[in-house]
């Protein structure tokens, strides 16, 4: 095998995603690039305790699907994605500065 | 030979692993999904002044107290089993607060024994102005439920008598059966009037008092009690001077709901942070009506029906659908999303999220300020903030990074740049304005608050520091084409302009993401296409009616009910 067909540690066919809450717990998952998502979202959510349902994931800022794969995000090893917990807003007067 | 045999080793350790994985695992299966590892960062400190939620139970009024065991109690049902600590600590706090009830109605218990429980003269105001508004800002009530304070009202109602009005020695009795429909059943005895409301159409909003206009006969009507039998004075306290002279008089909140005197006071009026609505109640001069605000009166609006849920809807819609859109701007809204647009629940993300995208898309498809302007989510001003707040030293690598949130597009050259504040329960909205080329005078930042709630000077140099950020990362290769004047573009971090304006503000304390979805809206509908400092004159306290506001909720309903009707799904 010559020096150009090197192969990575993880196999070509793997990523490393990081992802990442509001309050910077990451967890770092290694994902087949042509399953879907969703398989990440619900590891994730199991993970971290909370309902996936209440989860937004976002990747550069736009929402990821469940159905939608590492590949057809254009997702790169080392990637990051954002799990954003709903923001519910109103005004309680118990919140006042 | 010793030495020798260590060169060697050392060589071989130094050579690189190749692994062909298709030989080494053969038929084994790589795992799809599996979790390496997880760490846990310590959290940067929060943005914008985070301060305690919770709050002394003492400190508590009656009312507040109530309307605080109601929320934690819906959110108790709501997210109890969503919760990390399967919605513990909400219990505890549920706990606490209803001891501290059953303790006020002890104490309440015992306090009537020894007094009369009628209404006590607290002073004698100097205007002689037909009706005063009670600022019980100005009242120190924070002794409440302490041994050596007596119980003030919430529910105050400031009925100033004047001379001139040759009412009798009875104060002011508001009569059920007398009063004027004023929008949502008529008004009642505190005891029922909740349920009145609830039995009523719940999607119509109680126009505010002060906006009403209400007949004198009316509201000096012989005092009777809801069944309709005539009251003795006495009722009303003991050693109240016979003549009409003008009192302030006060509803001591006893629980003898037949003793209620004049309205219950809206709950922004009374808080000290907020500042009183300027309001002046005059006589007219036909004598028979009186306004009771300087504002116009209410012309009647017409509000929209909720449609109704049918059932067999899909779990989870997307929109825009996959022929309006590339996927990038796409929004999810699930069916339990929906739960937010119920009366008096507070908008959660998803929701904000859709409706600033269906402006986008449906709303103003055709609009040429619409088509340039850029609309962020939610999430953004969280990120922005960590962008410009981040202290390591890979720091223009960090930008880089967060720049693929508006990967496409140059920022510089939208009209307008709409940025969604979620903070501390609470929404806003800031509008960054790119001027024309041939305008000098700046950008111009514009932070629209409903309730003034938000950290204004915070929340401009946030958005400085992301604006010369960009500027500083887009300089580096000098664009040929400025978007904007060649002056502006070479001295753009010191020509940034804050704009103080004044919005109408929400009269409850769960529309502001209405609030910030009608600024949107409004904003676009009236906006030239390049802002200058001069159009700014249009963003007034008086820009919209509040109800116009509200009415959004009704609106916003009927369009996701249509939209998961049709099952508007991306494949």
């Amino acid at each position: 095998m010559s020096s150009s067909d090197k192969k990575p540690l993880i196999p070509s066919s793997h990523i490393t995603v990081k992802v990442k809450n509001q309050d910077d717990i990451c967890v770092y998952f290694r994902i087949k690039r042509d399953v879907e998502l969703r398989k990440m979202m619900h590891a994730y959510s199991d993970k971290v305790g909370v309902e996936m349902s209440t989860l937004r994931f976002l990747f550069d800022g736009n929402r990821i699907k469940l159905n939608q794969t590492p590949n057809e995000l254009g997702l790169e090893d080392e990637d990051e994605i954002e799990a954003f917990g709903e923001q519910l807003g109103g005004f309680s007067f118990f919140h006042r500065h | 030979m010793k030495r020798q045999r260590a060169i060697e080793l050392d060589r071989v350790k130094k050579t690189m692993l190749n692994i062909d994985w298709d030989d080494a695992l053969g038929d084994e299966e790589v795992p799809e999904l599996e979790i390496i590892a997880t760490d846990k960062i310590p959290p940067r400190e929060p943005t914008l002044s985070g301060y305690e939620p919770a709050v002394s139970v003492r400190s508590l009024r009656d009312n507040e107290l109530d309307d605080h065991l109601k929320r934690q109690r819906s959110l108790l049902t709501r997210l109890g089993d969503k919760l990390a600590d399967k919605g513990e600590k909400i219990r505890n706090r549920i706990g606490e607060l209803e001891y501290e009830k059953q303790r006020r109605m002890f104490q309440q218990r015992t306090k009537m024994q020894d007094a009369d429980n009628g209404c006590q003269i607290l002073e004698k105001p100097k205007s002689s102005d037909v009706f005063m508004r009670a600022s019980t800002a100005s009242k120190d009530t924070s002794g409440q439920g302490t041994s050596g304070s007596k119980d003030v009202s919430r529910s105050t109602f400031a009925a100033h008598f004047s001379d001139n009005l040759k009412m009798g020695p009875q104060p002011v009795k508001l009569v059920n059966d007398k009063l004027q429909d004023l929008g949502r059943g008529s008004w009642i005895s505190k005891a029922n009037r909740d349920s009145i409301i609830e039995k009523n159409n719940v999607w119509r909003s109680l126009p505010r008092l002060s906006k009403c206009k209400v007949s004198l006969k009316n509201f000096y009507s012989e005092s009777k009690d809801p069944k309709g039998d005539r009251r003795p004075n006495e009722a009303y306290g003991k050693g109240k001077p016979n003549e009409s002279s003008p009192y302030l008089l006060v509803d001591d909140d006893d629980g003898d709901d037949d003793k209620v005197i004049g309205y219950e006071t809206p709950r922004h009026w009374s808080l000290k942070a907020s500042p009183l609505q300027s309001s002046s109640c005059r006589k007219k001069s036909d004598d028979k009506v009186i306004n009771l605000d300087e504002d116009e009166p209410l012309s009647p609006m017409v509000v929209e029906e909720a449609c109704e849920l049918p059932e067999g809807l899909p779990e989870d819609i997307y929109y825009p659908s996959s022929d309006q859109s590339d996927g990038r701007d796409l929004v999810q809204v699930s069916l339990k999303d929906l739960k937010c647009l119920s009366p008096g629940e507070y908008l959660t993300s998803p929701v904000i999220n859709f409706y600033i995208r269906y402006v986008q898309h449906h709303v103003f498809s055709a609009d040429k300020t619409a088509a340039n302007c850029h609309f962020f989510n939610t999430f953004f001003y969280k990120k922005l903030t960590e962008a410009v707040s981040y202290k390591g030293n890979d720091r223009d690598a960090y930008f880089v990074k967060f720049r693929r949130w508006w990967k496409g597009f140059d920022l510089f050259c939208k009209s307008y740049i709409f940025i969604p504040i979620h903070e501390d329960l609470h929404w806003s909205l800031v509008i960054i304005c790119i001027p024309d080329k041939e305008d000098e005078s700046g950008l111009t930042i514009i932070h629209l608050d409903s309730l003034g709630l938000h950290p204004r000077n915070l929340i401009f140099n946030n958005v400085k520091r992301f604006l010369r950020e960009e500027w500083n990362y887009l300089n580096q290769d000098a664009p040929l084409d400025l978007p904007i004047s060649a002056k502006v573009w070479r001295d753009l971090p010191n020509m940034i302009n804050e704009a103080e304006v004044q919005v109408p503000q929400q009269k409850n304390d769960f529309d502001c993401g209405l609030f910030l979805l009608f600024f949107i809206r409004r904003f676009i509908e009236e906006a030239p296409q390049r802002l200058t400092l001069q159009d700014l004159k249009m963003i007034h306290k008086k820009w919209f009616k509040p109800e116009e506001a509200s009415a959004l909720r009704i609106k916003i309903w009927n369009i996701l009910v249509d939209l998961f009707r049709k099952g508007n799904q991306t494949d």
